[in-house]
């Protein structure tokens, strides 16, 4: 009994201690434009900017591999550099997801660029992330 | 006729709730015949849900548009067969499939249940079909498939095209079938609670429901990993997504219980903690429904924010209430209470209390994980995300720590396991892992996670074969038979533990697969002219130069690639976009080339007008292991699931036998 209850300590402890680990590595804020931009410095640098893509907004260099848009939340708005994949979903006026920091000229460096599914699925789209 | 759909959907609901009363009182009244006819209301509205569905399939197969459902999911470009599957491409005919296959469940549960266990029928008809009326109740309210406008649409939205594929076809209703069979021994173990004197024979017929719900799971999933790996064209297979992570948590207290009802099968322990596992996983797989349909999650799939979801979480808080009440009530009913204690800490059965510990540790972070954003902003107030990296973070040890516990269970004797024991069945094995670990040091692979895995699976793959050995060892001793003959006999005589086995063995590939291609996995992206080539990992890919084509409503952009491998011609692939005429969507068409030591994946990103063109070229290691490691579970969870060829209870009360190997 002494084993099986000093097992069940040991295990929830390092349960704890991983999730704690984890949560340190993985843990990113998750903020709107209107947010960043009113408490941009008060913020870890990296956050989770959710919002819409601005249409007429988008360019990309000849590749697509350069992307640019502006991300809106309605009220505000701001520039977006991201290079890498762009999911096939993107595009103007879609919802997107965009995980980095403001750079030094304010516009938002992303790293990941995630799209929001189309809504086939379902009668309306979502609101916008917060 | 949407209004002959509907009412058989109201029919349908009040047939449930009729048998829940019945049952109810059939069972108060200790009187069979109404017992009977809520078996027979039962039967009926599971026709009445056929009939519902076969209107519903009938107006999407005929494209008929006045039907808002049908408008919304197809359109006339799409092919025929994606019409069909459109039925569960949204919410309302999800739904409808849902309620059809509990319905289906349930006639099959029913006649089980009065074969094995007759007293648990009224139990067992009372919780179906309250499940099935909650989603009757939806059904027949806020989430109608069978909405009509009277002027038609001229041509429907259709599905995104990214649904549009045979792997996407199969993967949602195998996942609602293992979801939904979650409800059947959920149904029998509260069944047994209830009647009171039943408890663990309730728990021990759950089994092989529990068994079927879990294969489906296990093939939903890999159903679902195969898509995300040939579709979204982004070179994974898994991306934590809170909906890939609603399928998983249930499987995970699936498999756990699979593992500990094997204790209570032989040594009447743990009782109450099945029953909990059973409760649990019912939980988890309505859970999953809500954050799929619920929208509370942001995430790739995000799906409606409407009443659903609320309605949904208060049906999931007064199930799951509801039957811990039950489970507390009966707390020390006979089979719920154990009958044994734990005779060491070296022994199968404390091997098997630490596989669910970690099984339900994995579960519960994954749970964390999942909702952390939520937590997160009711503590705080500010929406925290944790992502992929918490996820790897956590889950990896946990892995790795029951894949070394999946070599040494099945090593260690029941009730205790003297030295004597140990040394004869560690040695070989562990010297399989060694000599394997040592290898792959010595061949430079110098990353000390993947060396450990390895070695692992080597151990638990040398303890698989030890197992097979010794089994044929043991026929070949006693009769004169071959050795091919032996193992077949061997395995049919004891399908169950070999059965097992064999999913062990599907495992191990699969963990194999995901080390490789997670760990060593190479990627570049290279902008290219015609003629030009890329160098990635062992491959050389010449592009030669763009085409086009027209298909199924969509422009198809492809590059024409050339793959070599140092000197050797490897054939072309074609890696293309489509972009559909609507101009808003477009799908990757990945070009992959497999071979079991590594895939090759392009994709193609974006080409200029001068014919240049963009691709992301990656070399995954080992992926096909993970394909062939879900074939081989398959078949192992099959042969699991094979009828017994006769009953076979054989509790081990007596003092621990000295031979292990013949027995089970």
């Amino acid at each position: 009994m002494l084993v099986f209850a000093g097992g069940t300590v040991a295990i929830v402890l390092s349960l704890a201690y991983l999730v704690y680990g984890g949560i340190q590595q993985g843990a990113t804020y998750w903020v709107t434009v209107g947010e960043l931009q009113q408490r941009g410095p008060s913020l870890p640098s990296r956050v989770r900017l959710g919002g819409t893509v601005a249409p007429g907004t988008v360019r990309w260099d000849a590749a697509h591999r350069h992307l640019a848009f502006t991300i809106t939340d309605g009220a505000h708005s701001l520039p977006v550099r991201y290079s890498g994949i762009v999911p096939d979903i993107f595009a103007e006026g879609r919802q997107v997801v965009v995980e980095g920091g403001v750079g030094r000229d304010g516009a938002f460096d992303a790293t990941t660029l995630l799209a929001k599914c189309p809504t086939k699925y379902n009668p309306a789209d979502p609101p916008p992330a917060r | 006729m949407a209004s002959v759909g509907r009412f058989a959907l109201l029919g349908a609901l009040v047939l449930v709730l009729y048998a829940i009363a019945a049952a109810l009182a059939g069972a108060r009244l200790r009187r069979g015949e109404i017992v009977a006819s809520a078996g027979r209301a039962l039967a009926v509205s599971a026709g009445l849900l056929a009939a519902a569905a076969i209107v519903l399939l009938v107006a999407l197969g005929t494209r008929d548009y006045t039907f808002q459902y049908v408008a919304g999911h197809v359109d006339d470009a799409q092919p025929f067969i994606y019409d069909l599957t459109a039925f569960w491409g949204g919410m309302e005919g999800s739904l409808l499939l849902w309620a059809l296959v509990l319905s289906g469940y349930s006639l099959l549960a029913v006649r089980a249940v009065r074969r094995a266990q007759p007293a648990l029928v009224p139990g067992v008809i009372v919780v179906l079909a309250g499940v099935s009326a909650f989603f009757l109740g939806l059904l027949t309210t806020v989430a109608s498939p069978f909405v009509t406008v009277p002027f038609a649409p001229a041509d429907g939205s259709g599905m995104n095209p990214l649904l549009l594929n045979p792997w996407m076809a199969i993967h949602p209703p195998t996942l609602y079938l293992g979801y939904v069979g979650l409800t059947v021994p959920f149904a029998i173990v509260m069944a047994g609670l209830a009647y009171g004197r039943a408890a663990d024979s309730g728990v021990l017929l759950a089994r092989r429901w529990m068994l079927w719900a879990w294969y489906c799971l296990t093939m939903g999933l890999w159903f679902g990993a195969k898509w995300s790996y040939v579709v979204l064209g982004w070179g994974g297979y898994w991306a934590w997504d809170p909906v890939e992570n609603a399928a998983l948590m249930p499987w995970l207290v699936a498999t756990a219980f699979i593992h500990s009802v094997m204790i209570q099968e032989r040594r009447e322990m743990l009782g109450r903690w099945n029953v909990v596992l059973v409760i649990l996983a019912f939980g988890l797989s309505i859970f999953g429904t809500f954050l799929t349909r619920s929208g509370v999650l942001s995430s790739i799939h995000s799906f409606t924010q409407s009443s659903i979801g609320t309605l949904f979480l208060t049906f999931l808080g007064a199930a799951v209430l509801a039957a811990l009440a039950v489970a507390a009530w009966r707390w020390d009913a006979p089979g719920m209470r154990s009958r044994y204690e734990l005779d060491a800490a070296l022994s199968r059965e404390s091997a098997f209390l630490l596989n669910n510990a970690l099984f339900l540790a994995i579960a519960l972070a994954v749970f964390l994980g999942t909702v952390f954003p939520v937590i997160s902003e009711v503590a705080t107030g500010r929406r925290i995300n944790v992502g992929p990296p918490f996820f790897d973070h956590v889950v990896t040890p946990i892995a790795v720590g029951l894949l070394l516990l999946m070599g040494v269970g099945p090593l260690l004797a029941w009730r205790r396991s003297s030295r004597e024991h140990l040394r004869r069945n560690f040695l070989a094995p562990g010297a399989a892992g060694a000599v394997v670990g040592l290898g792959l040091l010595a061949a430079g692979m110098r990353t000390p996670g993947p060396v450990l895995v390895y070695a692992a699976a080597a151990f638990v793959a040398a303890t698989i074969a030890l197992e097979f050995a010794r089994g044929v060892e043991v026929r070949r001793a006693l009769r004169d038979e071959s050795v091919p003959h032996a193992l077949v006999a061997l395995v049919a005589r004891n399908h169950r533990r070999y059965g097992g086995y064999i999913v062990h063995f599907g495992i191990l590939l699969l963990l194999c697969g995901i080390t490789g291609s997670s760990v060593f996995a190479t990627q570049r992206i290279a902008t290219l002219a015609p003629g030009q080539s890329a160098a990635v990992g062992p491959y050389t890919v010449r592009y030669d130069g763009l085409g086009q084509a027209t298909a199924h409503g969509a422009l198809i952009v492809g590059a024409r690639l050339r793959v070599f491998e140092g000197a050797r011609d490897r054939g072309g692939l074609v890696a293309a976009r489509d972009l559909y005429l609507n101009g808003r969507d477009s799908t990757s068409e990945i070009a992959l080339r497999s071979t079991p030591r590594d895939d090759l994946y392009v994709t193609l990103v974006g080409w200029a007008a001068d014919g240049r063109a963009t691709l992301r070229l990656l070399v995954n290691p080992l992926v096909m292991w993970m394909w062939a490691g879900g074939l081989v579970v398959s078949l192992g969870a099959i042969l699991a699931m094979l009828p017994e060829p006769r009953p076979r209870t054989v509790p081990v009360g007596a003092p621990a036998p000295v031979v292990e190997q013949a027995g089970q």
